[in-house]
């Protein structure tokens, strides 16, 4: 039996030592006694308060029953820290396949919870870093799964970090806890650009007036099709784009579209990147065989959605080491 | 189900808004008999607008509606009471404040404070009574607030049932308990009341330090306990001598008796001392209910004084404080003395006589010119009751103007008021220093835990003479006229249904059922009282003395320590709880391993059970099935989530067939 109220400043230096919470066989994470914290929630300060004034009225009018009666309440808020600590314990927590998305949207982490022993638990809460907590129950002998969101902000692998286990159950007058570091992480591929022609909407972007002919003209094509949702387009124009985009990047050998690092001339990076992952959207989408050029890296043409996953991912870890 | 949200922000749904209905209601319950009607009624009001918001989909009142009401309440409130503080105001004060939060309860937050509120307001009814059944009552109460607490904390939640809700909570309290108990001994009482004297709470009835033809008659109509003795073990005195002392009564207009002509200024507080005739005093302990009054009944002459207390110069026991709660007191007495000579303005006191009564003073007078001495006197009174034809009741015709007289020549029909004061006054008049003595006679023995059950219609009124020699003597001259009353106690001489026996049933099989249920009830109030109510700071001075505990610091280092050990225990209960689950497979995993260890096939310490068993089904092939039906079946059991009993029982089975 470890009660971490005893120890806590051992603890938080551990903690604050930002030990890892590695995990162990198949990624899964157990909590164990030296795991989980525990502190009074301000519903367990306001109630402490409580108490005290019930037991100066007691001391006031001598009245043992009144005594009797406060320390019961004392006593079932003590035991309620120790149930809060066994909700938690000997749960272990693995984190599932995270599903790769465009940055910009929420990545979904599924951690799943087994109750490796002891009483079904209730209300435990699961959150990541500056998130909303989730809630869950986990039936004696049981699993769950919960999705835990993470809003992307870079492209590249996204670390679940830190993931925050708590209870309040049963009472809410203590607040059981641990931190965990699951090994699991999230593949966030670029933001795709709004439109192919990104740079010709620059501002002060009047470099790219000069028309001429070839890919450029082939971008002004597109410059309408917005989003990455398909839309029903007028079959004609895109019987025509087609034709033109077959007819001028159909490369000696065949039906391939080359999408090109040195195509586009924005300035940044992520812009360029934004561009490419647009354009690999738009060629899957629209079935053509296409290949990537980046510096230092070729993907050959190929078509499907795994294809379509390695360029994504070549985009999004362009630049990082791997 | 997995829920999102920020979770003191959580609305509250129905089900959460009916536990708090159910919580408060029942809260609210104890408190009826004793709150303004307004206040349950504005609570009831609140309460239904509250559920038909959460039902109906009502509109709540905004802020300011809310602040008038609020106004509203708090100037009801000292407009009854004329104050908000206090017992009665400020529980009235909580129930209201509980009816508004309710009100505008919306979300977690507002949800928990309604039952926190709740508790408070549940154990606030401790004030009003402390006995065992308002008790078990307020547990409940405890129950199902905390029910509700543990439902609003499981944010996951359905609708889990009432009794689900009532077992969780039952088994938080019920591991309280051992905490609950140590506090309770342990925990450093202060001395109260901490800001002034609670003037509410405590004790009605009882006897006064003022007689009048009838007041102790109406007590014999009381079935209340006054107080309960424990002779610690030693022999209960014959019930001729069980005189409880209270207010002596000197001074007398003829008709009214009292402790003092002017009630403002108390007799000085000399204690005049006396000298025990027998060997030893008779020591025993009296729990006092609460009477608002600040003497202590003892036997006879008191030879020592409890704490807290002093000894009268009218030789009883007085505390410093009325006792408003319920008060334990061990003292010792003495039966047989001789008490401290008379000074003339005692004398004095002890004779005086208003003008009122001409007839009886007459009387005395006569009697004293016949006697030789004053026992002589004494005997001729006494001889005049038993003989001539009084009557002893509790039905005594009212008498006006010179009651004595009109008593002693008229109606003659009196209860033991009349004859003490009637007797007082012939020994006046005849010139032997009297006074009437108050207090309770006899008491009724519990056999079944050994003390004594004084009530209020034990209670008695007795005259004490001034012997020359001798010092105070009693003389009870009701004894001359109903001997049983002394012999064999009150229950002797009132009608049956006033001595707690059924009305209807004349049964005596019955009755006597009926009344050793009352008197095992009465054991365990008394034992509730001892050993719960009557524990204050003096009584736990002394269990803290015995634990060793003498300074308030190892006290405190004694609580927490306890504390900390009881958690521990109840923690690793837990775990043991936790274990005990899953070791049914280990242990048949054992049994397992032993047998194949008889086979000459030991497992090596680190051999997972996979390793062992596929080592296990080389050797012994023709067995190798069910080896591998146990592998499986074990490993399923102690490696994977989910298991059941089913499986813990298919396991039991294999290992128990399987002969290698």
């Amino acid at each position: 039996m470890h009660l971490s109220l005893t120890s806590l400043p051992h603890k938080l230096h551990r903690l604050l030592g930002n030990e890892r919470r590695r995990a162990g066989r198949n990624g899964a994470v157990e909590l164990r006694q030296r795991r989980i914290f525990i502190l009074p929630t301000r519903y367990g300060l306001l109630f402490g308060m409580l108490t005290f004034v019930m037991l100066i009225g007691a001391t006031n009018y001598n009245n043992s029953t009144g005594f009797l009666l406060s320390f019961l309440l004392i006593g079932t808020a003590l035991v309620s820290m120790l149930h809060a600590y066994h909700n938690m314990l000997r749960l272990s927590f693995q984190a599932g396949r995270a599903g790769a998305v465009f940055c910009g949207e929420a990545a979904s982490f599924g951690v799943v919870i087994s109750n490796g022993g002891g009483p079904g638990r209730l209300g435990i809460g699961l959150n990541l870093a500056g998130q909303a907590p989730v809630f869950t129950d986990v039936s004696a002998g049981g699993r769950a799964t919960v999705e835990l969101a993470l809003p992307t902000e870079r492209r590249g692998w996204l670390p679940i970090g830190t993931l925050t286990v708590f209870t309040r159950y049963p009472l809410g007058l203590f607040r059981a806890w641990s931190q965990l570091r699951l090994d699991a992480r999230c593949l966030v591929y670029p933001a795709p650009a709004a439109r192919l022609d990104a740079p010709a909407r620059r501002p002060g972007g009047s470099a790219r007036r000069d028309h001429k002919p070839g890919r450029d003209e082939f971008m002004g094509l597109r410059a309408d099709h917005r989003g990455d949702t398909p839309r029903p387009v007028d079959g004609k124009a895109a019987a025509r784009g087609r034709e033109m985009v077959t007819k001028m990047f159909c490369d000696p050998l065949g039906e391939e579209l080359w999408l090109d690092w040195n195509d586009h001339a924005a300035p940044d990076t992520d812009t360029r990147l934004g561009l490419l992952c647009r354009g690999v959207l738009w060629a899957e989408e629209n079935g053509y065989s296409y290949g990537l050029r980046l510096p230092g890296a070729i993907i050959n043409a190929g078509r499907g959605e795994e294809h379509r996953h390695r360029c994504l991912q070549a985009l999004a870890l362009y630049g990082h080491p791997a | 189900m997995n829920y999102r949200f920020s979770p003191d922000d959580l609305p509250l749904d129905r089900h959460a808004v009916d536990l708090l209905m159910l919580s408060t209601g029942l809260t609210l319950m104890p408190h009826l008999p004793h709150l303004p009607l307004f206040i349950p009624l504005f609570c009831a009001v609140f309460a239904l607008w509250r559920w038909m918001s959460a039902h109906y989909a009502w509109a709540l009142p905004g802020v300011l509606a809310r602040t008038l009401l609020t106004l509203t309440a708090l100037g009801g409130i000292s407009l009854v009471f004329g104050t908000i503080l206090g017992r009665d105001a400020g529980t009235s004060l909580l129930t209201l404040m509980l009816g508004l939060k309710l009100l505008e309860t919306r979300c977690y937050r507002d949800a928990v404070v309604v039952l926190f509120l709740d508790y408070f307001l549940g154990i606030a009814a401790v004030l009003y009574s402390q006995s065992i059944p308002v008790l078990i009552y307020l547990v409940l109460v405890l129950l199902v607030i905390t029910a509700a607490l543990i439902e609003l904390n499981q944010p996951t939640h359905g609708h889990t049932p009432l009794r689900v809700m009532l077992r969780r909570a039952g088994v938080l309290m019920a591991q309280a308990i051992p905490l609950a108990l140590l506090l309770f001994v342990l925990f450093p009482r202060i001395p109260g009341p901490l800001w002034g004297m609670p003037q509410d709470g405590g004790g009605m009835g009882g006897l006064d330090d003022s007689m009048s033809p009838g007041s102790i008659t109406h007590l014999s109509r009381s079935d209340a306990v006054a107080f309960r003795v424990d002779f610690n073990g030693a022999e209960t005195p014959l019930p001729q001598l069980l005189y409880w002392r209270g207010p002596v009564l000197w001074y007398t207009d003829g008709r009214n008796w009292s402790a003092n002509r002017d009630k403002a200024v108390p007799p000085p507080a000399v204690d005049p001392g006396f000298t025990p005739l027998d060997d030893a005093g008779l020591e025993y302990s009296v729990t006092l209910e609460p009477h608002s009054r600040s003497w202590l009944y003892a036997l006879d002459l008191p030879i020592s004084v409890p704490a807290g207390a002093h000894r009268t110069r009218d030789l009883f026991l007085v505390a410093d404080k009325p006792v408003r709660q319920l008060t334990r007191y061990s003292v010792a007495s003495s039966l047989h003395y001789r008490t401290a000579p008379l000074s003339e303005a005692e004398r004095a006191r002890a004779l005086q006589l208003p003008a009122a009564n001409p007839e009886a003073q007459a009387l005395g007078a006569e009697w004293r010119a016949q006697a030789v001495d004053d026992t002589a006197v004494v005997e001729r009174a006494l001889d005049y009751f038993g003989t001539e034809p009084f009557y002893y009741t509790l039905d005594p015709p009212p008498l006006s103007g010179n009651a004595v007289d009109e008593f002693l020549f008229q109606t003659r029909r009196g209860f033991c008021e009349h004859y003490s004061a009637a007797f007082t006054v012939l020994m006046r008049a005849a010139g032997i220093p009297a006074r009437v003595v108050t207090g309770y006679q006899g008491g009724e023995l519990n056999p079944l835990d050994d003390y004594l059950i004084v009530r209020q219609r034990d209670a008695h009124a007795w005259s004490e003479i001034w012997l020359e020699g001798r010092g105070w003597v009693r003389v009870d001259p009701t004894a001359a006229v109903a001997p049983q009353r002394i012999e064999q106690g009150i229950d002797s001489v009132l009608p049956a249904q006033q001595r707690g026996l059924l009305r209807d049933f004349q049964s005596d099989a019955f009755n006597a059922l009926w009344q050793r249920s009352r008197l095992a009830f009465d054991t365990l109030n008394n034992r509730w009282n001892q050993w719960v109510l009557a524990y204050g700071p003096e009584n736990q001075a002394a269990v803290l003395a015995r634990l060793g505990l003498h300074s308030r610091v190892t006290t405190v280092l004694a609580v927490l320590t306890g504390i900390v050990l009881l958690l521990v225990v109840i923690g690793a209960a837990l775990l043991y709880k936790r274990r005990r689950r899953i070791d049914p497979a280990l242990r048949q995993y054992q049994r397992f391993c032993a047998k194949l260890a008889r086979r000459g096939l030991v497992r090596a310490p680190a051999e997972g059970p996979a390793a062992f068993c596929a080592r296990a089904e080389g050797q012994l092939p023709e067995l190798s099935d069910t080896i591998a039906f146990i592998k499986h079946l074990y490993i399923a059991i102690r490696y994977e989530s989910h298991y059941s009993s089913d499986q813990i029982k298919r396991l039991r089975r294999a290992v128990a067939a399987f002969r290698p």
